[in-house]
């Protein structure tokens, strides 16, 4: 009955609802676009909502988030050029069909799937979000710090190809978060006399630096490298809307019998969004790999096969809600996009973690109604939006980018008027290039920024608690577990890689034989 | 070549640790009366020693690993020029301005982007930065420099 009368307040005003199309629009446009995504997007567009009431901002960028994930899968569909990396086993059979002359039942299949896969999520969000912040709330000091232990390895672990580099990653970006003043003693520390560093680093310019320019000067450094725009290519035909809507569109009957597939990568998208570290990469892929291991025609997957459209894009989308899983009930962010939407909560003054639920109840309904509303508004949007943003395809990049670099300077200095972040910005851009390019994951960095202060926090209090006995990180059974997981976690990627490499190895040498 | 570039960076990550732990001070808890309170140095020196074993591990595992393989990249000149431009551009934001100093950018990145068009270098490395800060300031009230 409150969460209907919360509904109806949050409906009821214009504002929201408003954010949530122009969020999808936006976040269309973002997806489509080569080079950009919906990090970025949301990274961009965060500045701007400074001013406006948490639930519309938060409603603008759930908008942008998912219009950015669901629209990634266009070009990757019509052009075979992934807007981003969990797009790309869309492209495989989506491209397939395309080329078959079925691109609307493509698009079709796409959009379809995208929507139910956001709703499974946001289903997923709602049914484990309050149980697991009741636990959470259990917590102590030694607790926490144990589970942000074991979260951080995993996201260190599985973001780049070596767990020394992940870890290496996550623990610079700690030690940026202990840039400012310590917490307790009130003490700077790396300031070297610089007074605009004592209240730390700028979230928003560590992020929009990391993920927002790092990305750009890469994609600007390969257009160099490359063709300058896809419309120049004259292997690759310029995107019309007439491609995507080539030939018939979804039957009911096709619709139905994607329904099995889309529930299934559905909820393998959910369960894996929810876990820290893996994504919507490996979702995509690994809905795909479980479709085509039970399709009766698997040898069909990759030559234009609906549910091949259908089950990476549902498992990606579902992951769009249950990524935020652990942002909301533990105060993790397991994800990069999840470090934006934490730094856009801190923006508008609000701690992730399981406290909201009782802090800000109503902020947190509202939340969830919201989710629910995004999912359902992106087919209409999507369905009109993504044939315009096809166009946006054939958009120079030599004017594109040096707008986005624009915009996100502009953004930056809206929010705090400091030129001093501007400074901060463009040195976390060269940093995460620099990453980058030495394969240190710029992810696991920014995860371990947002979760520096609150795990440095921890730490300390459990170390005051116990009088100073480091004992009491193995007194706590949970603390033990997740030490224990975090070891076995760490051996097993070991172990993982060390066989997958074996294989390689194997079939290296196996060549020649086969040769001779 | 790849395991000499992890070997560098491993070498680089460590000296860095090494740096910083010689220079913290090595003070375990504050000088107070009461409860033991941790000093500000400990939780970064935690880190740089974490930082110092993960970079002999990485060294280590270039010698021991067989069929090493790295995600390294050689970065392009083109890419290290605009990352300093953009540098250049957020010192200079207090001296010229930020609307002169984004059209500068614009123009710089346009160039090196190889757009060769000046109706179009002019009208974007203008229009963009004037019409994004008069949108910024009418919206959000913000004064630029």
């Amino acid at each position: 009955m409150e969460l209907i009368d919360i509904g109806w307040q949050v409906l009821s005003n214009p504002m929201n609802l408003g954010m949530v199309a122009l969020g999808l629009v936006l976040g269309i446009v973002f997806g489509a676009l080569p080079g950009l995504n919906a990090i970025i997007g949301v990274a961009l567009v965060l500045p701007f909502t400074f001013t406006l009431s948490p639930v519309a901002a938060l409603s603008l960028l759930i908008g942008l988030y998912k219009g950015g994930v669901y629209a990634g899968s266009l070009p990757a569909i019509l052009l075979n050029i992934p807007g981003a990396p969990e797009a790309a086993a869309t492209s495989l059979d989506g491209n397939a069909l395309v080329r078959r002359g079925q691109g609307a039942k493509a698009t079709g299949a796409s959009l379809l799937a995208s929507v139910s896969g956001c709703l499974v999520g946001d289903l997923f969000l709602i049914a484990v979000a309050a149980p697991l912040a009741s636990v959470a709330l259990k917590f102590g000091p030694a607790e926490f710090f144990g589970l942000f232990v074991f979260s951080l390895t995993i996201v260190g672990a599985v973001s780049g190809r070596s767990l020394t580099k992940g870890i290496a990653a996550a623990l610079l970006g700690l030690l940026v978060a202990t840039i400012g003043m310590d917490q307790i003693t009130g003490t700077s520390r790396f300031t070297f006399g610089v007074f605009e560093l004592s209240g730390g680093i700028s979230l928003l310019s560590l992020i929009m630096g990391m993920f927002a320019i790092s990305e750009i000067l890469v994609q600007i450094e390969d257009s160099r490298r490359t063709a300058p725009a896809p419309s120049s290519d004259p292997a690759t035909p310029p995107p019309t809307t007439a491609t995507a809507s080539t030939g018939k569109h979804l039957t009911i009957r096709e619709m139905i019998s994607l329904a099995p597939t889309i529930l299934r990568s559905s909820a393998l998208g959910a369960f894996i969004g929810a876990i820290p570290g893996p994504g919507a990469t490996t979702s995509a892929f690994a809905s795909y790999a479980l479709e085509r291991q039970l399709s009766n025609d698997p040898g069909s997957f990759g030559k234009g096969n609906l549910k091949g459209v259908a089950a990476p894009d549902a498992g990606n989308n579902a992951t769009c809600s249950s990524t935020l899983i652990p942002l909301f009930t533990l105060g993790i962010p397991g994800a990069p996009i999840a470090a934006v939407f934490g730094g856009a909560l801190m923006i508008h003054g609000i701690t992730p973690g399981p406290a909201m639920f009782n802090n800000d109840p109503f902020l947190i309904s509202a939340l969830m109604i919201m989710f629910v509303v995004t999912s359902f508004l992106l087919f209409p949007v999507g369905l009109a939006a993504s044939r315009s943003a096809l166009r946006l395809l054939s958009l120079p990049r030599s004017v594109l980018y040096p707008v986005v670099l624009v915009l996100s300077y502009t953004g930056v200095y809206a929010n705090s008027s400091s030129t001093f972040d501007l400074i901060a910005m463009s040195a976390f851009g060269l940093i995460g290039y620099a990453m980058r390019k030495a394969g240190l994951p710029a992810s696991a960095f920014v995860v371990a920024f947002v979760l520096g202060a609150p795990m440095e926090s921890a730490f300390k209090r459990a170390m005051l608690i116990s009088n100073g006995d480091a004992t009491t990180f193995v007194q706590s059974p949970i603390a033990l577990t997740f030490f224990i997981l975090t070891i076995l976690a760490c051996a097993a990627v070991v172990w993982q890689r060390h066989r997958s490499a074996a294989s390689l190895e194997g079939r290296g040498s196996e060549k020649p034989d086969a040769a001779a | 070549m790849d395991k000499l570039v992890d070997r560098c960076l491993a070498a680089f990550l460590l000296l860095f640790a090494i740096g910083n732990l010689a220079a913290l001070p090595s003070q375990q808890w504050t000088h107070h009366s009461g409860p033991k309170v941790l000093a500000p140095a400990f939780f970064p020196e935690f880190l740089f020693i974490g930082l110092a074993l993960l970079s002999v591990l990485l060294i280590a595992a270039t010698f021991v690993e067989r069929g090493y393989q790295t995600d390294f990249e050689a970065p392009r000149l083109s890419g290290v020029v605009l990352g300093m431009a953009l540098l250049a551009f957020s010192l200079a934001v207090p001296h010229l301005g930020f609307v002169i100093s984004a059209m500068a950018l614009c123009l710089v990145v346009m160039v090196a982007m190889g757009e060769r068009r000046v109706v179009r270098l002019v009208a974007v490395s203008a229009a963009a930065p004037l019409i994004m800060t008069w949108l910024a300031g009418q919206v959000l009230h913000v004064v630029f420099p």
